[in-house]
């Protein structure tokens, strides 16, 4: 039994080898991108629209390494990075999330590296470990935005308990304390400065409860939300490039919520890691941070933004982050009580 | 000994000649031997399988019973069970899918009738409309829709209040039920438009000489003849509409409207994670699921899938008269106001630079496309990626699925049915959950694969086999062994009767189930949302990150992109390989 002998091809079989052709393509281009060397990888709860552009320019300055990103909420990068420490297969060089407690449990684990960087010098206490394992990369604040169309200037709520005031009802939303790292913080902080009973008070409103605060954002800005808590830089970006109707509210005390930067005792590549610390870190690199995710900069000479109130003027809650830390479940639970979840 | 040997040949079917038994234990040993040499590579299929579907299944089973410290414990089971949120979680899940299956089934019933049967014009347009919310990311219709219909800005409620009607609310149990229900439609539509073409006309022929009219041979003839087709539909769109993740995720989670998926997803992304709760509501899903495809077997189980008749089939066309064009008008306008316009308001919100609800014309810009396509190096890389996963996993699923297809179609082996059961098995689990379950077992695996493209790939592989396996196993049933014997006796050897028989008729099956799997890997979140690593972003999953961030523009842009892909894919294989592309329907 033998094949008949081919005939010359037809249009269709020209066509679809030339199908063929295209399709193998992106395979045999995804191939010869495959031999990055110094790749860095960075596991962070920035968001992807903020993380990818800062990975471009750390990409772009010539700093002899490829920076690859991870974003995620804080709580669910954290639990991939355990997950990865536990089985002995950690992937992450550089861990960066808005959660305190997760860098104090981590550096009681042994699991950061303790990098005596100079840039530590230009942090003020409080914001860098004095064992050198993490560094505040940014500070977010919890504030809380209205949409001026809905919510005229004059009836604008100034503080926080004028924002959980009844007549709110159904028109306000916040961000979920169990997966965002930004909103336990903000609850945490809060119920230290006013006491569950407020807590208690808002969630009779029965705020709307997204997973992060960009969802949440967006409907505010189209105004199916009248108000809703915010992070700042959140609120600056809809102001600053998209001209949105939101007016940010930086009420009675606000919340900080620090996004330390730590490099992995077992990180795959611990020189690039180094490398692209130094670089977050040192003026430049926090300049473009800041300007690229309109957060707060806690390094001296880093000017601050121009249409945001200095940080230092602000009434911030302070917190114990071993406390926190250890809270941090409860907080979770009673905050899936509070607010029926 | 002789009883023994016979029995087996007749247990299962195989023509032993007097020659092979031989004499004795040396006989009885070579038997043995080249049953088992037969056996191997089905016993190595079944290993595969095993490990690729049974032991994350198994992985769940040991989380929703075993505590952080390691010992057996029921306590998640007790605390689902006795806990008042879950149960309406519970209650929620069952109470969005069962109107949405019954909503899926009208539109797909109603729509396959009027397209197959009735003399209504435009029918392949028609045909083609019906389908396309099957190859569009539930996901991304929960978005268009929440454009649509958010109570203050969406388009069509602005057209409500303008005749005093509404506002609808699409974040609501009912705006849930609409958006799964007309995305899973297509899947009713597909089982219930080939039952009415693979009908005999006969009947319905001889109902129409015995006086009955239209509508009365429907209700009496048609429906019950193609009852089977139509319930095992309705089965598959209840097990799809339960396990639906991203709809309720992102119409009802922000008013506490909480189904199982999405506590699955929380409890597994909050720290520390509740594993073992997610678990258990992973596994009540999985038993909610299973139940329907059992049923679902059970229905299907006497039906004869040969199709291969000497009769021509000519159906009568029931004609419509004065309601011809009234209902061509009605479908018209269903279709352009459920398909076509939310893929247009994606559109919209990517030209735009912010989207706030209004339409303005004049502010039409490419901008977000520029950014991804100028400086922003982590979608392009997210759109090869895509093609990239997508291409290879439709190909090896493919590979897999003829593999498997022989074995099921043209051995007598004794695993075909744990073949068939554990290929079936990924059917019943939802994405989120197939996500969840991959995760715990590889991270464990001393393999390379954790924190690596590998992880989608198995992802892909797993969660759409059952895709490529029912594409190319329903042509493969179709085919008559006879031309394969044909070429045995002609002294064709097995590869030889693969390569000019079985591979040139399984080809229209290996084509559409290529596209199939194709297709629906570009547009998946559920899997890859959980799966992906750095450097391995697909498009779905920064899709999902922009909408996580807010960023409607870029989220639009990337959705037509993606919609774009699938449309390039589809028209080609159409074009050029003649792929009737329509999901799988036995």
């Amino acid at each position: 039994m033998t094949d008949p002998l081919p005939d010359h091809p037809t249009r269709r079989q020209v066509l679809t080898h030339a199908v063929g052709a295209g399709l193998a393509l992106p395979f045999l281009a995804r191939g010869a991108r495959a031999a990055d060397a110094g790749v860095v990888t960075v596991y962070s709860s920035v968001p992807s629209l903020y993380l990818s552009r800062i990975a471009e320019r750390v990409n772009a300055a010539g700093l002899d390494v490829q920076l690859r990103i991870l974003s995620a909420g804080s709580f669910q990068i954290y639990q991939r990075l355990r997950s990865e420490l536990r089985t002995g297969r950690l992937k992450a060089d550089l861990f960066q999330v808005s959660d305190i407690s997760s860098f104090v449990e981590l550096k009681r684990d042994g699991a950061l590296m303790s990098y005596d960087s100079g840039v530590y010098a230009h942090y003020p206490e409080g914001h860098r470990d004095p064992d050198c394992t993490w560094v505040n990369s940014r500070s977010i604040l919890n504030i809380f935005a209205c949409n001026r169309n809905e919510v005229p200037d004059r009836e604008m709520p100034r503080t926080w308990d004028e924002y959980a005031d009844s007549r709110w009802v159904g028109r306000e939303g916040n961000s979920d304390a169990r997966v965002d790292g930004g909103a336990l913080n903000w609850y945490y902080s809060l119920r230290l400065a006013k006491g569950v009973g407020f807590w208690k008070k808002y969630a009779k409103n029965r705020p709307e409860i997204f997973r992060g605060h960009g969802a949440l954002t967006n409907r505010l800005v189209v105004g199916e939300l009248a108000l809703c808590e915010q992070l700042d830089y959140v609120a600056y970006a809809m102001t600053r490039g998209a001209d949105a109707p939101v007016v940010a509210v930086y009420p009675d005390v606000v919340a900080n919520c620090m996004t330390p930067l730590a490099i992995m005792k077992q990180a795959p590549n611990p020189r690039g890691a180094k490398i692209v610390f130094d670089w977050l870190l040192s003026r430049e690199g926090q300049v473009m941070l800041s300007h690229i995710n309109g957060t707060y900069s806690l390094r001296d000479d880093v000017p601050p933004l121009p249409g945001k109130p200095a940080f230092a003027t602000l009434p911030v809650v302070r917190i114990d982050p071993v406390d926190y830390t250890n809270s941090r479940e409860a907080m979770q639970d009673e905050f899936m009580q509070i607010f029926d979840l | 000994m002789s009883s023994c040997r016979s029995s087996t040949s007749e247990m299962r079917g195989i023509p032993v000649t007097r020659a092979e038994y031989g004499t004795g234990t040396q006989a009885m040993a070579r038997r043995l031997g080249r049953v088992g040499r037969r056996e191997a590579p089905v016993l190595a299929t079944v290993i595969i399988l095993f490990g690729l579907v049974v032991v994350p299944v198994l992985a769940m089973v040991c989380n929703s019973v075993t505590t952080p410290q390691g010992g057996l414990s029921g306590r998640y089971w007790a605390e689902v069970l006795g806990t008042a949120r879950y149960l309406r979680a519970i209650g929620h899940t069952l109470l969005l899918a069962i109107p949405a299956t019954a909503l899926a089934g009208v539109i797909g019933l109603g729509q396959a009738w009027l397209i197959v049967r009735s003399d209504l014009p435009g029918k392949r347009f028609l045909h083609m409309a019906s389908i396309v919310p099957f190859f569009l990311s539930p996901f991304l219709g929960a978005v268009a829709w929440g454009m649509l219909l958010s109570p203050h800005v969406g388009l069509f409620n602005r057209l409500f209040m303008l005749v005093g009607i509404g506002p609808v609310d699409i974040y609501s149990s009912l705006g849930i039920i609409w958006v799964t229900g007309l995305y899973y439609a297509p899947y009713v539509y597909l089982f219930v438009q080939s039952a009415l073409h693979n009908l005999d006309p006969s009947v319905e022929e001889a109902a129409a000489i015995s006086g009955l009219c239209p509508m009365g041979t429907f209700w009496r003839i048609t429906l019950p003849l193609i009852s089977p087709a139509l319930i095992s539909a309705l089965l598959l769109t209840l097990v799809a509409a339960t396990g639906q993740f991203a709809v309720p995720a992102l119409l009802g989670a922000p008013v506490r409207i909480r189904t199982m998926t999405t506590y699955i997803y929380d409890l597994s992304n909050m720290f520390p994670p509740r594993f073992g709760l997610a678990a258990v509501l992973s596994l009540l899903l999985v038993v909610i699921a299973a139940a329907g495809l059992v049923v679902q077997k059970i229905l299907l189980g006497g039906r004869s899938f040969v199709t291969v008749s000497a009769r021509a089939r000519k159906h009568t066309v029931v004609p419509l008269g004065r309601l011809r064009l009234p209902l061509f008008g009605v479908l018209m306008v269903f279709v352009l106001a459920t398909t076509v316009l939310p893929i247009v308001m994606l559109f919209y919100a990517s030209l735009v630079p912010h989207y706030d609800g209004s339409l303005a014309f004049h502010l039409l810009t490419f901008a977000h496309y520029r950014e991804i396509f100028l400086s922003n190096h982590l979608v392009e890389s997210a759109v090869w990626n895509s093609l990239w996963f997508a291409g290879i996993s439709a190909t090896v699923s493919l590979l897999l699925a003829v593999w498997i297809s022989l074995i099921m179609n043209r051995t007598r082996s004794p695993l075909r049915g744990l073949i068939d059961f554990m290929v079936t098995i990924p059917a019943a689990i939802p994405g989120v959950t197939l996500g969840v379950a991959l995760l715990w077992t590889w991270i464990d695996v001393p393999l390379p694969v954790y924190g690596t493209g590998w992880l989608l790939f198995i992802g892909y592989i797993v969660g759409f086999m059952p895709f490529a396996v029912r594409a190319v196993s329903s042509v493969h049933r179709q085919i008559d062994v006879v031309l394969e014997d044909a070429l045995r006796m002609a002294g064709g050897n097995a590869l030889q009767r693969l390569r000019h028989v079985t591979l040139p008729l399984l080809k229209p099956g290996i084509a559409s189930g290529w596209v199939l799997v194709f297709v629906i890997c570009v547009r998946e979140l559920d899997v890859p949302v959980l799966l992906y690593s750095p450097g391995n972003e697909v498009l779905s999953v920064l899709i999902f990150s922009r909408w996580e961030d807010g960023d409607y523009g870029m989220l639009a842009a990337m959705a037509a992109i993606q919609i774009m892909l699938i449309t390039v894919v589809l028209i080609a294989a159409s074009c050029l390989f003649r792929v009737e592309v329509a999901p799988p329907t036995s």
